[in-house]
């Protein structure tokens, strides 16, 4: 400690990393020669000072107990210093006077910024006009917080400056080289700000002239670039993790944007949170953690489908890097399918559904993998009581094209050992690969190519085996066209399917299997027209192709007749506009359109049943044979998707939204849960396509500096044509469907309140949802009226739900969470009396779910410890260690009756009986 | 491993509501033309732990025919209304139910085609480390059943633990020897299937059931300690039928996993005539009905072995005094040694005290 800090603080009112001091500084450099296995760095900066002459000033309480290995011969003194210091969040810089200030974080500036009084122009940064390459590669990459240099934007004009221009660029983390989505970019004064997209492209309109412009995300330190904007210019913003030392948290106004965002009933969450939320057996579940959000519900803990907003599972689209996911189920239910270790984060649509999507009724549920790293190979394991896991990132071409490759299994036959007798001979495996490439072609082309593949098998105690598994290959091409202009055109192919085989009589072995394909193309565009208005508009098309079933022998033995239910084909093709319009700085309009086509596409065999009459088998007329390619039947017609936002006071907005939607493929099935022998069917002659639509409000208001977000939102939902079965519908195999299922009217309406507290020691959210969700079957003509035609609740209709999820962070090694839930049980048919018949006691059903199983609540305890922070060791680890079901509670996931042995048993399923307690081991290298 | 115990998936459940009786009218019974025709009537009642069968008396039950032929058939009690022999029934003419309750109510089912049930191609069975498994086998090479339904009555004959030549008589406070027929060491036990049997081979070329199961015994039962029998019965049904009785077992047998589907409203082909909406239960059908009967004898089963949870029997009491105290509750006597008389529990001595008879069936071998 030779001299303090505050001295400088006191004369030096600019702050710049030591790099850029350093290399302005500097003239000719002694050299020096360090050889030290072990070397604490007050030791070696004492070392330096005696090889160089030069004065040293920096405060020993800035470094830790960190000893170096540093080695050099004859190296110049700023490169051993850039060799010692790099990584420890130590800067350091040198004056003239030959002195060396070292300092921790922010360097000290030893000279004032050349650009300060905005006359001096160094060539290399001003020469670039317009969007020409040489400007880009002035001001493409800077390093970080180059906070106060000035960026000159666009060719120098004299002034004076008026009118407005666009200035564009990626927001990406300087380490890693992803990119950071969601990241503010504003300035004050007046206020203007926009987002960065999911590939961390931005686009702003400022006026001519000098600007601040503010750069925050949430877990990246802020950032600030001053800018001289002349003229159209592209600007890349590094940034730099929030380093995990630092106490101070500053939180700003634009990081809680929840107030100033358009969208409503939208929940965005990175990987980062939901690795902080205890689940079972430790694996961290983007599903399960989407499920403890305000809106969202699920049947219970072997169910990994959504009920957004009192929709069913199949309404919600599950897009992964765009491809479409069928089947989010791995083992039974209790896990989802996507590898925590490669998703970086996930968006909720609830209820402004982007006018780019479509397809499907409730809510769209976009997952995100991670890019690659860019700049150097890194990987990361994870053993779990139940499965481990494997990922490897790197460049292919450093700073260019990178990897990501994750996998996934398990090895968790031995927890079903453990289960009641009934469980006792299940088997069940499950495996998930990821790869993900990311190449960057030039500056305005950029191109990622993902796969997906998951399989699971399982039997559940008998000798029926089942299968399914998702295939997804998709390819994206984003190309920038100006700075306002930029497309992405994708195109990808998707596959679900599921076989289901039996082979223990050989005479009735079979093989039984079912499979969607899809193939799209989409093209959107995002035009930002203005600083007032921002333009998405674009096209896709989807071709459809379902095998419904076919049933095969399984054996020489078998005597199984092979049959094959025709394949169905369709194509839905779609565009869409929509316009975010500022109509002032206080209110926002995002209206859109979507105009959507679907064709049902020969070859088929279409049945005919007589008009006025229930479709049933006796009613049938005939069939109509059509052609390959012929179109059968076409339905469309157009969706709105249009929010509001007024902002009422700096911390208080208001919003409404109302959409519409159709959804043209049904999921068919009549157990609780999603499952595996679901099938889905397209809309046909026979089976409309579902239409619903929503109206909302909600008010959004945020307190002590934004730290704390709190909403209210209303919703109330109508649903036409969502397809319910009929009473002993056989939904497998079956040629004629539209016999078994009914059409049904639904409506859905609730209240959602949610506080959220982001960052801080302590963050986490406290959510309660009050909703309803009915459906009603009225039409006498269908064939069989349920419950008397009056409305009933499905099967998700929980009205009351209460979560807590907190986490704590005791220091940076060591964090606490715990989360709550409670909600009322879901509804069930109980039976209305006994009756005996075939030698046994039975039990008679009528009206569906009249009553409620038990309610459900649930708490859940981790602990989260890493290892040391040293960023330099070969690996990096960390425990978790939780319990599940912390009371254990005995919390129903259905309740049944059973004859057994000529009488009627009543029981309580529960998927999880007690507490469990789990451990998982993370390592990253 | 420290998760052993953790899961306790399944618990009993009595629900808090208990919805009141619905008393819907209960019909079944099968118009079969080469046995009596037999109908049960009972009511639905109420959801509770001790709920018993609420038979229907006092109905006119008549079998008709699309001829115009009628046939009614007779109380018996107990619900129970039978044709006193054969009826003279055609299987060229579909046949319906026609009931009137003692309450007035009518009802009516659909016509449901005779159907010649093809005979049973044989009844066997197999043994593995589970237990032994019956099977069914039959086939239609007219490929004209398809659709298959079986029950069976079953009986079986097992043994106590010991021998008991004596008996306690407490009228006289004596142990006295007992004849043949005081003997409780041989005991017959059964009943009737309590599961639906049903069977389609509509998915199959050919119209051939192969080693349907009917009845899974579990290793080493008492069922199997002696000599076995089993009547199976097997009917043609229609799809409908099929369908209805599939429906039946999914709704009370199939629920409990995760995957099951959920129970649904069952419609039969039975309708009110008084009240349209009104539920009825059962679904007729008509046919002919063969049968056939198969014996396991414990020999054919080396490894079975069936434990007898008895102690070691006991030298007990002379004293005329400590008989009351002894034999008038839970010990039996098997027999005399130079001591005194040996004993057991009663429950290692008498049979019946595990739910048979000592009444030997008629047809039983040996």
């Amino acid at each position: 400690m030779r001299i303090l800090y505050a001295i400088l603080i006191g004369c030096l009112f600019l702050l710049m990393p030591g790099k850029e001091g350093f290399a302005q500084a500097v003239g000719k450099q002694p050299l020096v020669s360090v050889d030290f296995p072990r070397i604490r760095i007050d030791s070696l900066l004492i070392e330096l000072e005696k090889q160089t002459g030069y004065r040293f000033y920096f405060d020993t309480a800035d470094f830790d107990t960190t000893h170096l290995d540093i080695h050099a011969v004859r190296e110049s003194l700023n490169k051993v210093l850039d060799l010692a210091l790099s990584g420890t969040g130590i800067s350091y810089s040198q004056d003239r006077l030959d002195h060396v200030f070292v300092t921790k974080g922010k360097a000290i500036r030893t000279d004032l910024p050349a650009d300060l009084f905005l006359s001096v122009a160094s060539p290399g940064r001003t020469a670039a006009a317009d969007t020409s390459k040489d400007e880009e590669d002035a001001v493409g990459r800077q390093p970080v917080l180059v906070d106060n240099k000035l960026y000159v934007i666009g060719e120098k004009i004299p002034p004076p400056l008026q009118g407005i221009v666009n200035m564009a660029g990626y927001v990406r983390d300087d380490k890693t080289g992803e990119p950071i989505v969601g990241a503010s970019i504003y300035v004050e004064n007046p206020r203007i700000g926009v987002y960065s997209d999911q590939y961390g492209y931005y686009s702003i309109s400022l006026a001519r002239g000098r600007h601040v412009l503010n750069v925050q995300s949430i877990g990246m330190r802020d950032a600030r670039r001053v800018l001289m904007v002349y003229g159209d210019g592209k600007m890349n913003i590094d940034m730099h993790l929030q380093v995990m030392t630092l106490k101070k948290v500053i939180v700003s106004a634009e990081k809680a944007s929840n107030i100033k965002r358009t969208d409503m009933g939208v929940q965005r969450m990175d990987i980062k949170t939901i690795r902080q939320v205890p689940v079972v057996f430790g694996e961290a579940d983007v599903l399960r953690v989407v499920m403890m959000l305000p809106g969202v519900k699920t049947v219970g803990d072997a169910s990994t489908g959504l009920n957004v907003r009192g929709g069913s599972a199949d309404q919600n689209l599950v897009l992964f890097n765009e491809a479409t996911i069928y089947n989010t189920a791995h083992f039974f239910g209790m896990f989802s399918a996507f590898n925590p270790e490669v998703v970086k984060d996930v968006e909720l649509y609830k209820s402004s559904i982007p006018a780019q999507y479509g397809g499907r009724l409730s809510s769209v549920l976009n997952i995100t993998s991670r890019e690659g790293n860019k700049k150097d190979l890194t990987g990361s394991a994870g053993v779990g009581l139940l499965t481990s896991r494997l990922n490897i990132e790197g460049p292919i071409v450093k700073d260019k094209t990178s990897f990501i490759l994750g996998g996934r299994t398990t090895y968790a036959n031995w927890l079903l050992n453990l289960l009641p007798d009934q469980y006792r001979h299940s088997r069940a495996s499950f495996y998930d690969l990821n790869l993900d490439i990311s190449h960057e072609i030039d500056k305005k082309n950029n191109l990622y190519i993902t796969g997906y593949l998951s399989q699971d098998r399982f039997n559940l105690n008998d000798d029926t085996i089942y299968g399914y598994g998702n295939r997804n290959v998709s390819l994206r091409w984003k190309h920038n066209f100006s700075n306002k202009l930029f497309s992405v055109v994708s195109t990808g192919f998707d596959r679900y399917q599921y076989t289901i085989s039996s082979a223990h009589n050989p005479v009735n072995a079979y093989r039984m299997g079912f499979d969607i394909n899809q193939v799209y193309g989409k093209a959107h565009f995002n035009y930002f027209l203005s600083a007032s208005h921002t333009l998405e508009f674009g096209l896709s098309a989807l071709h459809y192709k379902l095998h419904p079933g076919h049933y095969d022998p399984g054996g020489k033995q078998s005597l199984v007749a092979p049959v094959s239910l025709q394949p169905e084909q369709a194509l839905e093709n779609a565009v869409y506009l929509s316009d975010k319009f500022a109509v002032t700085s206080d209110l926002t309009l995002d209206a859109g359109a979507r105009y959507s086509l679907f064709d049902y596409l020969g070859p088929s065999q279409v049945n005919l049943y007589a008009p006025g009459l229930p479709v049933t088998v006796d009613n049938q007329t005939g069939v109509a044979p059509y052609a390959a390619g012929k179109v059968i039947k076409t339905y469309g017609g157009p969706e709105f998707r249009i929010s509001g936002r007024y902002v009422l006071t700096e911390n208080f907005s208001l919003k409404a939204g109302y959409n519409t939607q159709r959804q043209y493929i049904h999921m068919l099935s009549n157990t609780t849960a999603m499952a595996p022998t679901d099938i889905w069917k397209l809309s046909d002659p026979n089976i409309r396509p579902q239409y619903g639509d929503q109206v909302s409000l909600g008010l959004y208001h945020n307190f002590k500096a934004n730290t704390i977000e709190t909403s209210v939102e209303v919703y109330y939902k109508r649903m036409k044509d969502y397809l319910d079965y009929k009473s002993g519908a056989m939904l497998v195999l079956n040629p004629h469907i539209e016999t078994d299922v009914l059409e049904t009217r639904g409506k859905a309406y609730g209240v959602e309140l949610l506080i959220k507290k982001l960052t801080g020691q302590f963050n986490g959210w406290l959510s309660y949802t009050w909703s309803r969700t009915l459906i009603r079957q009225d039409d006498p003509n269908a064939g069989e009226l349920i419950n008397q035609g009056n409305y009933y609740p499905t099967n998700y209709d929980r009205p009351n739900d209460l979560t807590f999820v907190g986490n704590y962070r005791f220091n940076h090694r060591f964090s606490l969470s715990l989360n709550t839930t409670y909600s009322t049980g879901r509804p069930l048919t109980l039976p209305i009396g006994v009756y005996w018949y075939a030698g046994s006691e039975r039990t008679l059903y009528a009206d569906r779910n009249g009553f409620r199983i038990p309610d459900y609540f649930r708490a859940d305890f981790a602990m989260n410890v890493e290892g040391n922070h040293r960023i330099h060791q070969l690996t990096h680890n960390s425990w978790t260690i939780g319990v599940y079901n912390l009371t254990g509670r005995k919390n129903p996931y259905s309740v049944y009756y059973v004859s057994q042995n000529g009488v009627v048993n009543g029981y309580k399923l529960s998927i999880f009986g007690s507490a469990i307690p789990y451990v998982n081991f993370n390592i990253r290298f | 491993m420290i998760m052993i115990g953790l899961f306790h998936c399944r618990e009993v459940y009595v629900s808090p509501y208990v919805p009141p009786a619905a008393g819907y009218l209960v019909v079944e019974g099968y118009i079969s033309g080469n046995a009596p025709v037999s109908f049960t009537l009972s009511r639905v009642a109420r959801l509770s732990a001790d709920s018993t069968m609420l038979p229907e008396r006092g109905a006119q039950v008549q079998i008709e025919g699309n001829d115009n032929s009628a046939y009614p058939l007779t109380g018996q009690g107990k619900g129970v209304y039978s044709s006193s022999g054969m009826l003279p029934l055609n299987a060229s003419v579909q046949y319906r139910i026609r009931i009137t309750t003692g309450s007035g109510g009518k009802y009516l089912s659909d016509y449901v085609p005779y159907k010649v049930t093809p005979a049973i191609d044989s009844i066997n069975w197999a043994e593995t480390t589970e237990g032994v498994t019956i099977f069914a086998n039959a086939h239609d090479h007219t490929s004209s059943t398809r659709y298959y339904l079986w029950s069976y009555d079953e009986e079986w004959e097992y043994h106590s633990a010991e021998q008991s030549l004596y008996y306690y008589d407490a009228s006289f406070n004596q142990v006295l020897a007992r004849d043949t027929s005081q003997l409780i060491y041989r005991c017959w036990h059964g009943g009737p299937s309590t599961n639906i049997l049903a069977f389609s081979t509509e998915k199959l070329a050919q119209d051939v059931v192969y080693e349907y199961p009917v009845r899974f015994i579990p290793i080493n039962s008492v069922v199997l300690s002696q000599t076995y029998s089993i009547l199976v019965r097997q009917y043609a049904i229609t799809r409908d039928g099929y369908e209805f009785f599939s429906l039946m077992r999914q709704n009370t047998e199939q629920q409990g996993t995760i995957f099951d589907a959920q129970p649904s409203q069952l419609s039969g082909n039975i309708h009110s005539l008084s009240n349209p909406g009104e539920i009825v239960v059962g679904f007729i059908s008509a046919g002919s009905l063969v049968q056939q009967r198969i014996f396991i004898s414990n020999a054919q089963l080396p490894e079975w072995r069936y434990l007898y949870l008895c102690p070691a029997p006991d030298t007990s009491f002379n004293s005329p005094s400590q008989f009351p105290l002894v034999y008038g509750t839970s010990y039996t006597p098997i027999d005399l040694n130079p001591r005194g008389f040996i004993s057991n529990y009663t429950s290692c001595i008498d049979c019946r005290t595990q739910g048979g008879t000592t009444t030997r069936p008629s047809y039983w071998p040996n």
